[in-house]
This record gives C-alpha cells, structure tokens and sequence, in this order.
C-alpha cells in the first residue's frame, strides 16, 4: 500500500514476484493499482529500451497529448486499458514507440484482492510488420497513414453502456482473427468506425483498409477492386464493403466465392460488410445472395443506436469536440448543462452522424468556450425538456416475475412441479405466485397435475 | 437544408470540362480551386460535399487534406484522381479514407457519375 510502512509478509511475497518475473521468457511487467511500474523483467528492459530502476514508480498511464520524452511514451503505450482496471483480462495492440519498429501486442492480467484490485501484470509481444506495398512509400506519407490509424483505435471504444461493452468484446475477438464481419447498425452508428477499428487492431493493420460504398461505386470499379488482379495489386488487409445488396447480384455471387481471410502473400484482404438493416430479411427480399450472407456473417456485431448508448453520451460529445477541432478551427471545450439536456432530450434517429454534425456547427456558432443552448440547431432549442420517467421497481418486477412464471408453465405444457424446476424454485412458491397473478394454468395443467404428486 | 457543394482541386482540360457540364446539368455548385489552403477554407463551411483531388502539384498537402476531411469530416466523399498507375499511392488513398480512387487506365469518364452518386440525396 502506497505511503505506509510494508507488512513482514510484502517483501517476500514481491521477492516471489520478482523471482516469477525474473525466469520467464517473456517482457513482462508488473503494475500496481495506481498503474505505476513495480517491476519488470530483463526482457522487458531490452524491449523497451528503458532501465527499470530509472522508470521504476512512474505512472504508465494514456497522454492526451503526444509525450516529448521517449521515455514518457514508452510509458504510455504501456498503459492499462480501462477494462483491465475493472479487472478484466484484456489484450489490446498498439504501434511500438521509441527504437522498436512495428508493433506491440499487450496482454493485461489483474490481480485482484478480496475487495480491490492490487495490481496488474503485462505482457509484450512484439508483432513482426508485414510486407506491404506501402512500404515503397516516402516516410512524410506514410506519417499520414500512422496519424489518421490514431483515430481508430479500439482502446476508444471503451463504454459504459452494455450494448457497448458487448459490441466492444466482439469487436475485440473480431480484430484477433481474419474471418469475415458482418456489422449491423443504424445509419449513422459507427459501422464504418468499427470496421476499421478492427482492421486497426487486426493482424493486417501493416496493409491498408478500402471502405466501398456499393450505392455509390459503379459496379464495374467494385468488380475491378473486389474480384480482379488489378484490385489485389493494392494489397489491400481489408475491404469494408458498404450495403453488399445494393451490388449486381453476379457480382455478389462472385464475391461470395472469393476467399476472404488475408493469405500469406498479401494477395486476398479480409472481408468486412455493414449492413442498415437486417441482413437476413435482404435475403429473404431477394437483394442479398445468400451465400454472400453466409460467407460474411461467420461473426455478426450488431452496433448499437446513440439511443441505447446514452450512458456514453458525455464521452461522445468530448471526442466529437476534440475531432471537430482539425478543420474547424474553434476554442470551444464544452457544452453547458442546459445544452446538454437539450441534446440529451433528443432521439438522434441519424445517430452519432447526426450529433457529430450538431457539434460541429454548433463549434462554429458558439461565441465562447462552451456550446450553449442557443448555438444548438433551431429544431434542438425547441425541444421539450425531457420528462422524468418514472420506473416503478415493484412493478416492474412483477411484471418480469408473471411473464417468466407464463413462459415456464408454457415450456412445462402447465406441469406446476416442471415449471418449478424450470424456475429453479420450489413448487409451493410457485403455485403461490401463481394464485397472487391469477394466471390461468389452463387445461394442459389439468391433463398433467396427476403427474405432480407421485 | 444548404446545397451541396462539389470542391475541385487540381482538375484541368476535358475532364474539368465535363464536370462543368454536369454540374449546370444538375443544378449543382461547382468550386474550382488550384491551392489546398483554400480547400480546406471551404470545406469549413456548413453543407454536406463531395472534394475532387487530381493528386500531383503537392502530393504530401493533397493527401494531408484527404487524411484531415476523412477523419474530421465523414460527411464530405473524397474521391482521388492520380495522373499515373501506381498502386502504393491508390492503397494509401483508400486508407486515408478517400469513397474513390481512380487511376489509370480505369475510366477516369467515370468521375461525373461518381460525383453524382456521392452526393447526399443523390443516391437512392
């Protein structure tokens, strides 16, 4: 514990980790809640280029802005996720900074104590960079390709809304693999974003990554870049391909019977799809082939609408402010509480886009350091406040309470002492609830009940 | 809602010539510029729009431009026109974010349709 005296027991255990640390094979090390540096091992040290006791008890935390000190950035990359400070295991990649070339691949494991976390414990792996056709490239344009991938980063998916947590896992487990992604969002909820995010963390990142818009190509430059040698001279890692069903259907069939997972060579990129609507009933509709369907939806992440992530809406608004800042040249830092109920008030039906596009031109009207009220657009300012609804907990419990008791008579044919079982409760508890809902056991009950009580 | 604009960078001759056509065919504001500064002093106004770089006068401000509206502006289709096949260029394009590379020998007579299908409200 920081700041008191150690235990008898602290210094052996350390001792013990150091001793762990010290014969693995591996860089690896070890930080205390706070994220500072415990300890770390020789490989580390090579890998990093730092000496432990010259960086031993600094922070390795996330700068905001890019650090001067190499020293500084090292530490940076080293940086726990905040998943791995809520005590999941984690892995995350990130481009090795200071003399190390290529990439790192980080493992996060927790250590957590009876009621807290104590420490967590990295691993490195350094990634080898693939042979892309970029590399030809002069160092000022391949910079470019290195500033706009910082904006893709997986890290920054990080949510407190559980739709969020989930389509972050997935995304995760999707960027360690090569097989085809199908995302299914709302206009305007962050497809495009995610799908480079996952090529960003992907094992093709060294490549580079196409979005194609199939309502806006023309079928013969989508057949050239998808399904010709001319298109894999690119060596694209991955192609996001924008509303597949909007593509000539021989097109689509072809595409179905390409292989999709990037190949040694560097030849095939990985396939990503995003579809508005659910793709199925394209299938069903007769837009979408359904081979392409199946070929594509090997993993499927459904990106949720704005409305169902309000639990990250503050978060949006402070990245959306600070993007905006790249071409429109503004000062403004914040939006003041009545904005923001105004904003939160809002069903935001274009999702991200559409509160991306708000804050930008709200950036260029407002007069001082935050948005105000009156920068919002007209139709925003004239929103209703939004009502307080109320969520009667007692209620609402009963309610899940009945439909769950319904459902298990359902499941049991009305077998009283079945659909106990299947609620995991016992019989009388269940029979008493039923006669407090009044439901109707009906006459499979009747057919069954003598079965009951053997 | 304000109209969109159609930002040209770099385009001469024929090609130039035929977007000119299209754009008073459909009614639609054309820009023609020769500076990147200028640009991006355009592209801070309000409006959806679709940005035409012929890369080659600058091609580190060009694609600089393409990187900042692809990252900052999603609204706004880059679509990229090379004077030369070479598909280092056309690859960091894509990655850059650009919704069309074009470069020969594919049909750059594409690029008006392109447009047309980029802009908002244009596509079905």
């Amino acid at each position: 514990m920081a700041g008191t005296s150690p235990s008898p027991d602290r210094e052996p255990a350390e001792a013990r980790w150091q001793t762990f640390l010290r014969h693995a094979h591996e860089p690896l090390f070890l930080l205390n809640r706070h994220r500072r540096l415990l300890f770390a091992n020789r490989h580390w040290e090579e890998c990093t280029g730092l000496s432990l006791p010259a960086v031993r008890g600094q922070a390795c935390r996330p700068r905001r802005e890019k650090a001067s000190d190499p020293e500084d950035t090292i530490l940076a990359a080293l940086a726990p996720p905040a998943v791995a400070l809520a005590g999941q295991t984690c892995r995350t990649r990130r481009r090795a900074p200071g003399r190390a070339a290529g990439w790192w691949q980080l493992d996060f494991f927790p250590i957590q104590g009876e009621q807290r976390l104590l420490g967590i414990l990295g691993k490195i792996t350094q990634l080898p960079s693939l042979p892309a056709v970029t590399s030809a490239l002069p160092d000022r344009l391949l910079g470019l390709r290195d500033r706009h991938a910082e904006a893709f980063l997986l890290d920054g998916l990080a949510s407190d809304a559980p739709v969020g947590q989930r389509m972050l896992e997935q995304a995760r487990l999707a960027s360690q693999a090569t097989m085809p992604v199908t995302l299914v969002g709302e206009p305007g909820s962050g497809k495009h974003w995610l799908a480079r995010a996952i090529h960003q963390a992907g094992p093709a990142r060294d490549r580079c990554f196409a979005a194609l818009d199939c309502r806006a190509l023309p079928p013969p430059l989508l057949a050239e870049l998808l399904l010709e040698p001319r298109g894999r001279r690119l060596e694209l890692g991955t192609v996001y391909v924008r509303e597949p069903a909007e593509m000539p259907r021989e097109l689509q069939d072809r595409l179905a019977r390409m292989p999709h997972a990037p190949d040694d060579a560097g030849r095939m990129p990985r396939l990503i799809v995003g579809h508005r609507t659910d793709p199925a009933e394209s299938v069903r509709a007769g837009r979408l082939a359904e081979e392409l369907h199946c070929t594509a939806s090997i993993l499927t992440i459904a990106v949720p609408p704005l409305r169902e992530r309000l639990a990250d809406f503050d978060a949006f608004i402070a990245v959306f402010l600070e993007r905006a800042r790249v071409l429109t040249e503004h000062t403004v830092a914040g939006v003041s509480p009545d904005a923001a109920l105004a904003l939160r008030g809002h069903t935001w039906p274009g999702n991200l886009r559409e509160l991306y596009d708000v804050l930008r031109s709200a950036c260029r009207r407002a007069r001082r350091e935050r948005i105000e009220r009156a920068d919002l657009p007209f139709f925003l300012q004239e929103s209703p406040m939004p009502a307080e609804k109320p969520l009667p907990l007692d209620q609402l419990l009963e309610q899940a309470e009945r439909r769950l008791i319904e459902r298990a008579l359902r499941q049991a044919k009305g077998n009283r002492t079945r659909a106990a079982e299947i609620l995991g409760i016992w019989r009388a508890r269940l029979v008493r609830r039923i006669d407090h809902f009044g439901i109707d056991v009906g006459g499979a009950d009747q057919e069954t009940e003598g079965t009951d009580n053997r | 809602m304000k109209q969109a604009q159609i930002i040209s960078y770099g385009l001469e001759g024929p090609l130039a010539g035929r977007l000119q056509q299209m754009a008073q065919e459909h009614g639609l504001w054309l820009r023609e510029l020769q500076h990147v500064s200028a640009c991006r002093n355009l592209l801070r106004r309000e409006g959806p729009a679709v940005l035409l770089l012929m890369l080659g006068r600058d091609v580190i401000a060009e694609l600089s431009l393409a990187e900042e509206v692809g990252r900052a502006s999603p609204e706004t289709a880059v679509v990229v026109v090379g004077d030369a096949d070479n598909p280092a260029l056309a690859a960091l394009a894509w990655d850059l974010g650009a919704r069309c590379v074009l470069q020969p020998p594919q049909p750059v007579e594409l690029l008006p349709e392109i447009v047309l299908r980029l802009l908002p409200g244009e596509q079905q």
